[in-house]
């Protein structure tokens, strides 16, 4: 009887649990986005080479951006046809960069001004996702 | 936290550094010869006059000699019949001085340049080929100063000779010189950036150099030529030809269709660009993104509508893209920057109904870039009335980076006292990035206090990690109050 009774709950189980799976599987899936930079307007004082992640910058000819918004490689969940969803696994922060025109001397003569960094904050978030198979690991 | 590998400053006037040892061995001597007070007084009896002061060298026994001579010199009275120089006076004078040579310097080194430019120009009328190919001669490995500075004089004098030969309605030359610029172009990027700042924005591109800005636009998709150089190069191109009706709006715009669909970058920025900028069109580019669910181009599509549409058209623009692309916080932030107040009024909007809990975290990243005063009840009304957790986690990064000082504590202790928030390490990372956010303000305190609330909390190990980074910066060994004082 407890034998019959178990092997009924495992079946129940094992038929039950993918199709449950599927009803709430929200058919979504991981689409990687590049990384971006806006720029702020240009002030006028010579440019700046500044590293984002892996993106090299230079604003030479542009001039010195007031900010820049960076935003790093991530990922964000797109429909998909398929039986999966997505899985954050790590959040980026998106930073905005400032930078100001300071003014240089050969003792007391202004040379010119350059274009500085003055400070960085975090102005919103991103996340990194996997896409995962809804019968996988997912319960209903 | 992004790292930041490398910074190198430009600065805007190098040439300064070669004319400056000049002018102040100048200003060294007239100040020299022109003491305040009237004339230089006979020197002491004690020290004999030399023929000529010898250059002191910092630290040298003869400069720490002549230190102590200067101190005790500006502690006794003035001789008589000179009065003392007033210190603050004398500094006014110096920092005139120092100003006006640099100015007056300026003017003439600019006078200068002007007048043998000007006969550089008369002299060959044929300057504009002859920068062409002065220009290819130009190594771009390892370029000095003065390679940049020529590069820099060249650009001058296309962009001068393009001008000269236009006015003259000699467009046979102009044309002829144009085609040469093009066709040297992709020898290399300073080549290229030099071409560019002649030809983009500017009336020479027309319908003879078409096959030559494609045959650039065609390298750029081997990655055999600056993409951005060519997209900017093909835009240009297109205008000229609808403002001088070689080609009709509906010709560029079926062309457009076309590169819409080009694996290339720069086809499809550019289709995106000229499709986008016609409200015509507009629709049909979008009519085209629903059906072919293309993410590249849906993205390529929010950016441009955010930075260069009409505020309002690029926020229905954005909306539209949201069906397919839902999270889009740099295109949000773009927009925010150019109208805080559309994107607080679109949020108020969404929040009374309720809906569209994506866009609305993407609207309150957006209003970072406000003004903090207009964007900040908005922010706070969001953080305590959104029915969503991750507009709410938003709303404390967005206070923390608009208004540290005044807002960043207690938002985050508002995050932290929320539910949703404190059991869940995705939203608690967040959290930690606003940390930064009052670290880079300085509120230590605050960093403390929270900080301490943190390390109690789920942390993801990265996130962790972070924390303990954050902390070991921002507190003298790393430790919060509570640990220092044993957790009296």
């Amino acid at each position: 009887m407890i034998a019959r009774s178990s092997a009924l709950a495992l079946l129940t189980a094992t038929v039950s649990f993918p199709l449950a799976a599927q009803e709430h599987c929200p058919y979504q899936q991981a689409h990687h986005v590049e990384a971006d930079l806006q720029f702020g307007p240009a002030m006028g004082c010579g440019g700046v080479k500044w590293q984002f992640g892996n993106v090299a910058v230079s604003t030479e000819k542009q001039g010195c951006p007031l900010f820049v918004v960076y935003t790093p490689p991530h990922d964000v969940a797109v429909p998909s046809t398929r039986p999966v969803y997505v899985d954050s696994i790590a959040l980026q922060p998106i930073t905005q960069v400032f930078f100001q025109c300071t003014q240089e001397w050969f003792l007391f003569f202004p040379i010119g001004s350059a274009c500085a960094f003055d400070r960085q904050i975090n102005v919103g978030t991103v996340s990194l996702l996997v896409t995962r198979a809804c019968r996988e690991s997912r319960a209903p | 936290m992004t790292d930041r590998v490398r910074s190198n400053r430009i600065p805007s006037h190098l040439a300064w550094f070669l004319l400056l040892p000049l002018l102040l061995g100048a200003v060294l001597a007239v100040l020299a010869l022109r003491e305040p007070g009237g004339p230089r007084p006979a020197p002491p009896p004690a020290r004999p006059a030399l023929p000529a002061e010898p250059t002191l060298l910092a630290g040298s026994p003869v400069a720490a000699a002549a230190a102590t001579e200067a101190e005790r010199a500006d502690a006794t009275p003035a001789p008589q019949g000179r009065p003392r120089p007033d210190f603050a006076a004398a500094i006014d004078r110096l920092a005139a001085l120092g100003e006006a040579t640099a100015a007056s310097a300026a003017a003439d080194e600019i006078a200068e340049a002007r007048r043998e430019f000007a006969e550089l120009m008369t002299a060959f009328p044929d300057a504009g080929e002859r920068a062409v190919d002065l220009l290819t001669t130009i190594a771009a490995d390892a370029p000095s100063d003065r390679d940049r500075s020529r590069r820099a004089v060249l650009r001058v004098v296309l962009a001068t000779e393009c001008a000269r030969r236009d006015e003259a309605g000699d467009r046979e030359r102009l044309d002829a010189l144009v085609h040469g610029l093009l066709a040297a172009l992709p020898q290399n990027d300073p080549t290229a950036e030099v071409g560019a700042a002649v030809l983009d924005h500017r009336p020479w591109l027309r319908l003879c150099h078409e096959a030559a800005v494609l045959g650039l636009v065609d390298l750029a998709g081997s990655d055999r030529f600056p993409r951005g150089i060519a997209t900017r190069l093909l835009l240009t191109l297109w205008d000229n030809l609808q403002r001088h009706g070689e080609r009709s709006s509906a010709d560029l715009a079926g062309l457009a269709m076309v590169l819409l669909a080009d694996a290339d970058p720069s086809k499809r920025t550019a289709a995106c660009r000229q499709l986008l900028g016609d409200p015509r069109h507009r629709h049909v580019v979008l009519a085209w993104l629903r059906e072919r669910r293309d993410l590249a181009v849906a993205a390529e599509i929010s950016g441009i509508a955010a930075r260069e549409l009409p505020p309002a058209e690029a926020l229905a623009v954005l909306r539209e893209v949201g069906a397919l692309l839902p999270s889009q916080p740099n295109a949000y932030l773009a927009l925010g920057h150019r109208a805080p107040d559309l994107l607080a009024d679109s949020y108020r909007e969404l929040l009374a109904a309720d809906t569209h809990a994506a866009v609305r975290a993407d609207l309150v990243a957006g209003l970072a870039m406000a003004d903090p005063a207009k964007a900040l009840p908005i922010v706070e009304l969001a953080q305590a009335s959104d029915p969503a957790p991750a507009v709410r986690v938003q709303a404390m990064l967005t206070l923390t980076a608009a208004a540290a000082a005044t807002h960043g504590e207690a938002a985050c202790t508002r995050a932290l006292d929320d539910p949703a928030v404190a059991s869940d390490p995705g939203a608690l990372a967040a959290v930690v990035f606003a940390l930064q956010n009052l670290e880079a303000a300085g509120d230590i305190n605050a960093v403390d206090r929270l900080g301490q609330r943190l390390r109690r909390t789920p942390l993801r190990e990265d996130s962790r990690l972070a924390l303990e980074q954050l902390l070991a910066r921002a507190l003298p060994g790393g430790q919060t109050s509570d640990a220092r004082t044993g957790g009296r």
